[in-house]
């Protein structure tokens, strides 16, 4: 590829890819983010190299294998363009159907569509799949239409026309104020409006600035950041360029999560090619304007997701936070200038500036302009990614775009903004999604994860849980959280071993408000939020735990007792077999029993059982 | 910038340059404010959140540890009110769960009211409290970084790397006398002085003309070599020169 | 020695031996060696001048570091909110029964080491274990057992 001089440069290769295109030429999609993958995608996509082969098909049939397109819950996902027929659960033995059925003949693999689970009908086209239907992709728009490791592939779909406007037509004051203007506020959590962080870095004193991504996602149930880097990282970088520009930084990192090794590959990629075309480095699209950018991977410590933690890994050092008081904006990486922002705030940087203020602000609330993109998991019967513009329901996106929850059950709640976030109950669900009204009812938006809880969802169990990441977590440099948070741990865990005592939860509240007011970082003083909101609107569950020894929602191991219903046992001896503690006994043809004692709560037996005999109470 | 700013402390009015830390400008007011971790000539830590106090700037209260927090405009600061009496109480509570045994952890706990633990709190019977001064002494008095920190969490420690000996130790003590609990065993025995917690045991030199043990050879060399000194001039000890 | 000096020279020099890149150089020289060695780690102190403590306690901070060998397969179950939502831990227990290893250690001969990690961002796929880089969703303790018993076998 050839350095492209300048901003006719860019525009004239633009044109050249996309006159390159047939938009009508048949071209097989397939999904291989890292989920996928781990349904068997790269199968799929050698198949189909190797079927569109022995078909001579290869110059006729554009095979792409893109970033991630959503509906994880149904990888490997399929779409064939130009119809958009969108085929789900692909396995490599359906590539050969798809082949002579679509490519060749016209027609569906009916077996291979969507089924609406309510109707019974089949759908056709990607927009029309329930799950895609209700959201409003922005900033996934492209995901599923290009191959990240092509970019020229972001180019022909009008990729860096943002950043080539921004350098061509823009003072960078006029960028900061247009981020401002547009209300965009961090997608990693906190909520804080990007513009006026940018305003800050700009003004303040200090040479060098650095601009920085923080990919370090470290919520668990939160991978979005994944599938951006994954599946489109030319939109992050060029809205990390664009920042640049506008605060006046040359120098950038972006700071990936060790765990999401295709991110950290397909960033590698991406840079280097932006590089070769001019995009990134010295003098950029001959504008005069140098800025390049580095990838520091993380280590394997959530805390590195904190500001100054990330910060302090990034120099080489153990990711301890320390204090804010002046802001990392001020005294940030090597004490300069620092303009931190998430992967998903710099992947909205580009619209802004191509489409403008208003545009951006269409969408969205008045609070939370834009769009967010939440990972729906958990108990829910639509898995995935899902883009919404902020303002839609919990309901909506649980319901209509999540598909409800499987196996007949009922919503119990979803926790929202990971271990520093809180959980919600079905009382809320028609709250409509933004930073302040998440706030509102004592949870947080924070990255995106939503996990969705059902009846069987113990929240004792949960808050518990959330703890012990946290404890496990914590860097420990601070007395409140390294000794609160474990204590606050160990206190759940008693209750969930059917051992707390009266006065319990007092000292729980007692405990949370001492770390939330006097620890160090945000790790420690938003880990007191899943134990109190669990309190608040499940306090019953846990007065059951420990005044009654009971587990209402049948999980706590100590509190349970797996038992087999005797009229639907029929002795096949499947359970006894697959028993790890030899706790059920029963002769052949005679009705099965377990040993109360032995029982380990494992859970084999129940997973072998083809006729649900066996039942936890 | 040398300006000075206004600021309240308890009520009392004073003025204090710009970028003051908080608790020494309760020093300059005369107001006592607890603390575990600071120690005015190390860099502060801020960890042990005892010297947390309420800091009013016009828009917001806030709870901030007075060692980190540096005066950079017009505060009302408050030391001692009953929300940050509770959170002490809380934080020594923890502190004594930790390290039952310790006397400077039972004296300060008891002026905020708290005799023993809580009874449900999980007991351990440590004595370090990883208020961490004596890596900040080591690293930036001593200049040898002979100690640190290691892993995270609750399994955080003190160690020399690898908890092994360290032969860049000096065996200075500077760390021991630092220690706010003097949970770091110093002293001298048979010829050599140790270390204890860090494993560390250093051969001492012997004076040439009274026969006394009286400095560690590690620190003979180490100054020998900073200052540009023959290691013989240290020979003699200071009774005999 | 436990290491090749040249090896981690060159590790050293691809990050052009900055104290910054710290951490990515002990990510090299632990996917290198399967862990970090002592030596190493004293090396690697002297050539960056960074004292001796701090890469120790960079070493032992993170969690993608181990100061021991890893064994031959390494066995990662994820332990994020969702996968734990969907019975990740009880997967957790029937693995480490399956081949008698606790949580986040490793088999004295070596041969299997056993983690947890929180969350590799596969949540659709979840209870999610990762056998050596290989990808296994909707885990359930009989396919993990099966999983296991393969790799027995093909050890022979």
């Amino acid at each position: 590829m050839e350095k492209l001089s300048d901003f006719q440069a860019l525009e004239q290769y633009r044109q050249k890819l996309i006159a390159a295109r047939d938009p009508e030429k048949p071209t097989i999609t397939v999904c291989a983010g890292t989920g996928c993958k781990g349904c068997g995608a790269d199968g799929v996509v050698a198949a189909f190299k190797e079927e569109l082969a022995k078909r001579d098909l290869e110059g006729k049939v554009d095979l792409l294998a893109t970033g991630c397109h959503g509906f994880c819950e149904r990888g490997t996902l399929v779409v064939i363009r130009p119809q958009e027929y969108f085929y789900q659960l692909v396995m490599p033995k359906d590539v050969p159907e798809i082949i002579e059925t679509t490519m060749i003949n016209g027609e569906v693999v009916e077996r291979l569509l969507y089924e609406d689970p309510q109707s019974g009908e089949k759908v056709l086209h990607e927009k029309d799949v329930p799950f895609y239907k209700y959201q409003q992709r922005q900033i996934f728009a492209y995901n599923g239409h290009l191959d990240p490791t092509d970019v020229g592939n972001y180019i022909a779909l009008g990729g860096y026309a943002g950043l080539a406007k921004a350098l061509s037509e823009m003072k960078p004051e006029q960028i900061v104020q247009d981020v401002k203007d547009a209300g965009l506020r961090g997608r990693g959590g906190g909520g804080f409006p990007a513009g006026r962080k940018w305003e800050t870095v700009r003004n303040a004193e200090g040479d060098p600035k650095y601009v920085l991504c923080n990919a370090d996602e470290g919520d668990p149930g939160a991978y979005m950041d994944r599938s951006l880097l994954e599946g489109n990282p030319h939109l992050v970088i060029e809205g990390m360029i664009i920042g640049a520009y506008a605060i006046g930084s040359n120098h950038g990192y972006i700071y990936v999560r060790n765990e999401y090794p295709l991110a950290v590959q397909n960033t590698y990629i991406a840079l280097d090619q932006a590089r070769e075309l001019g995009l990134l480095g010295e003098n950029i699209l001959g504008s005069g304007f140098s800025f390049d950018i580095q990838v520091s991977r993380g280590g394997g410590a959530f805390v590195c997701g904190e500001s100054t933690a990330l910060m302090a890994s990034l120099e080489g050092q153990p990711g301890e936070p320390r204090a804010k008081y002046v802001h990392t904006a001020e005294r940030g990486l090597y004490e300069k200038p620092t303009n931190l922002n998430n992967v998903e705030t710099w992947a909205n940087v580009p619209f802004i500036v191509r489409e403008g203020v208003k545009k951006y602000r269409a969408v969205g609330t008045e609070g939370s302009p834009g769009t967010k993109i939440f990972s729906l998991v958990g108990k829910i019967n639509n898995t995935g990614l899902v883009e919404v513009p902020m303002g839609i329901t919990l309901r909506e996106i649980v319901e209509d775009i999540g598909g409800g929850i499987p196996n007949g059950k009922k919503f119990k709640a979803v926790q929202t903004g990971g271990p520093s976030g809180g959980c919600i109950p079905a009382e809320h669900l028609d709250l409509p999604v933004d930073f302040d009204k998440l706030y509102e009812v004592g949870s947080m938006m924070g990255s995106g994860g939503m996990i969705v809880m059902d009846e069987n969802t113990c929240m004792v169990d949960i808050a518990r849980y959330f703890t012990e990441f946290l404890s496990e977590e914590s860097c420990g440099k601070c007395a409140p959280c390294r000794e609160g948070v474990a204590q606050m741990r160990d206190l759940l865990t008693d209750i969930c071993d059917g051992k707390g005592q009266e006065g319990d939860l007092e000292l729980i509240e007692d405990l949370a408000e001492t770390i939330a007011a006097t620890s160090l970082c945000a790790l420690g003083q938003t880990a007191p939020n899943p134990v109190l909101t669990t309190i608040k609107y499940f306090r019953d569950e846990y007065e059951a735990h420990i005044k009654e020894q009971r587990c209402p929602a049948g999980v706590c191991p100590a509190l349970i007792t797996y038992r087999i219903v005797e009229d639907k046992c029929t002795a096949c001896g499947v359970c006894k077999r697959v028993c790890p503690s030899d706790a059920i006994e029963g002769a052949k043809k005679e009705i099965h029993k377990i040993i109360v004692d032995k029982c380990i709560k494992c859970g084999a037996c129940i997973e072998a059982c083809k006729f649900d005999a066996i039942v936890k109470e | 910038m040398a300006d000075l700013v206004k600021i309240t402390i308890n009520g009392k009015e004073l003025s204090v340059p710009y970028d003051t830390p908080l608790i020494e400008a309760c020093k300059q007011a005369r107001v006592h404010v607890p603390t575990l971790c600071y120690n005015e000539n190390v860099k502060a830590y801020g960890v042990c959140r005892i010297c947390s106090v309420e800091v009013n700037d016009g828009r917001r209260t806030r709870i901030v540890p007075a060692c980190v927090y540096t005066v950079r405009s017009e505060i009302t600061v408050e030391t001692d009110t009953d929300r940050i009496r509770r959170y002490r109480a809380t934080l020594l509570n923890l502190q004594l769960a930790r390290c039952p045994d310790e006397k400077v952890i039972q004296d300060l706990a008891a002026e905020y009211g708290v005799t023993e633990p809580h009874p449900r709190l999980r007991k351990e019977d440590k004595h370090c409290i990883l208020c961490g001064l004596c890596v900040r002494t080591c690293a930036e008095v001593v200049g040898v970084s002979a100690i640190g920190f290691e892993g995270r969490g609750r399994e955080r420690k003190v160690t020399p790397p690898f908890d092994a000996e360290n032969p860049i130790c000096i065996a200075c003590g500077a760390c021991a006398y630092v220690c706010p609990t003097q949970c770091i065993e110093f002293g001298e025995k048979d010829g050599k002085r140790y270390l204890k917690r860090w494993h560390r045991e250093v051969d001492m030199l012997v004076c040439d003309k009274c026969g006394k043990y009286w400095l560690p050879d590690a620190v003979a060399y180490v100054y020998a070599k900073k200052m540009g000194l023959d290691p013989a001039s240290f020979t003699t000890c200071p009774d005999c020169r | 020695m436990s290491f090749e000096p040249a090896t981690i020279d060159a590790i050293l020099a691809k990050y052009g031996s900055q104290k910054s890149a710290l951490i990515q150089v002990l990510q090299d020289v632990q996917a290198e060696y399967r862990y970090l060695p002592q030596d190493a780690l004293t090396y690697l102190s002297d050539a960056l001048k960074v004292p001796l403590s701090t890469v120790y306690h960079v070493a032992t901070f993170y969690k993608a570091f181990s100061l021991k060998p890893k064994g031959k397969h390494v066995i990662s179950v994820c332990m994020g909110t969702a996968c734990h939502v969907r019975g990740a831990p009880r997967i957790l227990d029937a693995i480490s029964r399956e081949i008698d290893v606790e949580p986040n250690t490793t088999a004295d001969d070596l041969s299997y080491t056993l983690e947890t990690v929180n969350c590799l961002g596969s949540c659709a796929l979840g209870p999610l274990v990762v056998i050596d880089d290989e990808y296994l969703g909707k885990a359930t303790s009989a396919k993990m057992k099966k999983a296991l018993a393969k790799i027995a076998k093909d050890e022979g």
